[in-house]
């Protein structure tokens, strides 16, 4: 009796920790967007992105912290927070998705996969598709994508004046290593 | 037997409830404990005539241009005070991200003054808290009108005026920022009609926000000691105004002067007998290098 309570209580805790190994997290993903205006271009940079990937469902989720972006220019950076995300209200961008294709990650080599979800800035939520490219070897993952994101979708609005700073699409990059 | 099944069932539901777990809240477990720097406690360096707590970054050199008017109520001869004007040209520059010094000078009796500026404590949110931003300010002022009957016999050292501040804010909500000022004014020299060589002070203000990029700012400096007999506090409400790279500043008060001695310790006009004064400050930030 004592036994087959033992034996299902271990079989059960073995499933458990196989399938959180198969989740794999990265606390320093490297995002960057880019706005290309007539005026300036802009450039923000954070390494304090969490993402995670779970290669037994296939599913991804990102968080990043808007004020963990970096600016070349400090009151670009100060703007950002103040006016056009309000990180005090909306502290992080974040993105749920699946991978859509059928792809084997546990292979090393090199595949695309697209990915549909939801991304979320500035408290609005909009529906994304992108390719992600994984980079598998023995040791470790890399994925890499890259996609463009309409500021006006997210409600961030750009004020008539700085129209010609700030582009109405900006390309983000993003890159975490598992 | 029973038992075991039940066990089993239990321990089947909990694995299932963990693997619907949500990956998000995975990720907001990791990230929980971040300790930020309130930023943007003020949009500017002054928050109307004093300085507020903001200092500009490392390698940003602000350039400000600021007038005030005669007094309003001169009427219309007068203009509402626009036939008066009185300019103050200035440049602040960041020598670090703290540490900020400036120079300028003001048209009001041919005024020079410079000054340095540092952040002690920065308000902080999140893993650590530190409720309040903490600036020291320090500047010195010299007058060279010139000056019939004193002008033979004042020195240079004499003519030099100090203010020190030490500059308290808090940054409750993103819209609503207060700021406390204890100051004290040190005059090297004073005249007979001046009462006192050192002139405390404390200043307070505040902002609130009406619009992302509008605040409706006060300002009102308590002297505890009048520094002549025509003296009164200086009191100002303005506006701030930012565009991208600018950031405007316009504003009503009682003081003419736009250097820290002049408004804390020497305004003569009564606010609240109309002897107001418009006037704006209008400053331009540059960034000549690498920032943080």
């Amino acid at each position: 009796m004592k036994n087959i309570i033992a034996l299902v209580v271990i079989g059960l805790t073995l499933q458990l920790s196989a399938e959180a190994q198969t989740r794999l997290l990265d606390r320093a993903g490297k995002v960057r967007f880019y706005s290309e205006a007539p005026v300036e271009n802009i450039e923000a940079t954070t390494n304090q992105a969490l993402g995670v990937l779970d290669t037994m469902t296939n599913k991804v989720a990102v968080s990043i912290l808007m004020k963990g972006f970096h600016f070349e220019k400090a009151l670009m950076e100060e703007h950002f927070n103040e006016n056009y995300v309000e990180s005090d209200k909306y502290p992080k961008a974040t993105f749920t998705g699946t991978i859509m294709d059928e792809v084997d990650l546990g292979q090393p080599g090199t595949v695309e996969a697209k990915v549909q979800g939801e991304m979320t800035i500035h408290g609005v939520t909009n529906p994304v598709e992108a390719v992600i490219k994984f980079v598998i070897t023995e040791e470790k993952m890399t994925a890499t994508t890259t996609f463009m994101i309409k500021v006006a979708d997210y409600k961030i609005k750009i004020p008539t004046v700085v129209v010609n700073n700030i582009a109405e699409e900006v390309e983000v990059t993003a890159n975490f290593n598992f | 037997m029973k038992n075991i099944v039940v066990i089993g069932l239990c321990l089947l539901l909990g694995v299932k409830a963990y693997a619907q777990d949500d990956l998000l809240e995975l990720l907001e477990e990791e990230s929980s404990e971040e300790t930020f720097v309130v930023e943007a406690t003020f949009k500017g360096t002054r928050l109307i005539n004093g300085h507020s707590v903001e200092t500009r970054r490392k390698n940003n050199l602000d350039f400000l241009i600021s007038h005030r008017f005669g007094k309003i109520s001169g009427g219309i001869y007068e203009f509402l005070g626009f036939d008066q004007s009185n300019v103050r040209i200035g440049f602040d520059y960041g020598l670090t991200d703290n540490f900020n010094i400036g120079i300028g000078r003001n048209s009001f009796e041919k005024t020079y003054d410079g000054y340095l500026k540092y952040r002690i404590l920065r308000q902080k949110q999140g893993g650590t808290v530190i409720p309040v931003s903490v600036t020291l300010f320090s500047s010195t002022a010299i007058k060279t009108l010139k000056d019939r009957v004193y002008d033979d016999v004042t020195t240079f050292p004499n003519r030099l005026v100090y203010t020190h501040q030490l500059l308290i804010a808090r940054k409750f909500s993103p819209g609503f920022s207060f700021q406390l000022m204890p100051t004290v004014v040190h005059f090297n020299a004073i005249t007979e009609d001046q009462l006192r060589n050192d002139v405390f002070a404390l200043g307070a203000g505040g902002r609130i926000k009406l619009s992302q990029r509008v605040s409706i700012n006060a300002e009102y400096y308590y002297n505890l000691e009048r520094f002549t007999e025509e003296s009164f506090n200086s009191v100002a409400i303005g506006f701030d105004i930012e565009t991208g790279g600018h950031v405007f500043q316009l504003q009503f008060t009682n003081s003419q002067a736009m250097v820290e001695k002049g408004f804390i310790a020497e305004t003569r006009d009564d606010f609240f007998n109309g002897d107001i004064h418009f006037g704006f400050n209008i400053a331009r930030t540059f960034q000549l290098g690498e920032g943080h």
